[in-house]
């Protein structure tokens, strides 16, 4: 899943205002900042082993929990940012295939191979993401206006993704 | 804003796409500024279009 993962983190500040939204959008891409990284030393796994499996995301929820628990003295907003992070794996079982543990089985629905479900799948995440953080924001004139633009800008990347897939059989990550 | 979210969209759209790349793009560095740069897009596009939300909400009342 691509900018669908930010769906999440916009519904996730709904659930919790208090919660800055680049926090919750680093933890909706934790598991890719985790791949970056390995690919930028060179020890990038394209099945996701080390970055995407149970017990990678896991720890990486536990890490997201502890130290947002720890900075913000505020542990449900703490198990909101685990919440999204592991979110990132789940949804990644829709439109990916990820493995479960190093070695283990890979699962997933694989939507890249349709890109025009996956439009609607991740499109569907990023309207209702977009309508509940329009909640979030303080009253005014025209409070749809931030939300349409929101989710329009959010839609065209997801459009342009989904045109790149149509367009290639295979996207390498790194 | 319209205009440059297209903009950006097609700059994700050629940089995804691996046919333009010449083949000393192909390596590692290539690969990595290009995920790194499309999880900044994801994040940072949102990020400014909150903060604008946010600031001109409050300049508003």
């Amino acid at each position: 899943m691509y900018i669908g993962h930010v769906g999440v983190a916009l519904a996730a500040k709904r659930v919790r205002p208090g919660i800055g939204l680049l926090v919750l959008l680093v933890a909706t891409y934790a598991p890719d900042w985790v791949d970056a990284g390995l690919c930028v030393a060179g020890a990038y796994n394209p099945d996701g082993v080390f970055s995407h499996s149970i017990p990678v995301v896991a720890v990486l929820a536990l890490l997201g929990f502890t130290l947002y628990g720890i900075k913000g003295r505020d542990w449900t907003a703490a198990a909101v940012v685990a919440a999204v992070i592991i979110s990132h794996m789940l949804l990644d079982w829709i439109t990916g295939t990820k493995p479960t543990w190093p070695g283990g089985t890979m699962i997933g629905l694989n939507l890249y191979a349709r890109p025009l479900v996956d439009l609607v799948v991740e499109g569907s995440l990023i309207v209702a993401g977009a309508v509940l953080y329009g909640r979030t924001l303080p009253p005014r004139e025209r409070p749809w206006r931030d939300v349409v633009i929101m989710g329009s800008a959010l839609l065209v990347l997801q459009l342009g993704i989904d045109i790149a897939h149509l367009l290639m059989e295979s996207l390498p990550k790194c | 804003m319209p205009i440059a979210s297209l903009l950006v969209g097609a700059i994700f759209v050629v940089t995804l796409t691996d046919s333009v790349a010449p083949d000393f793009f192909t390596s590692r560095f290539y690969y990595a500024t290009r995920l790194i740069g499309a999880i900044l897009i994801a994040t940072l596009i949102p990020l400014h279009i909150d903060r604008r939300a946010r600031r001109s909400s409050r300049s508003g009342r």
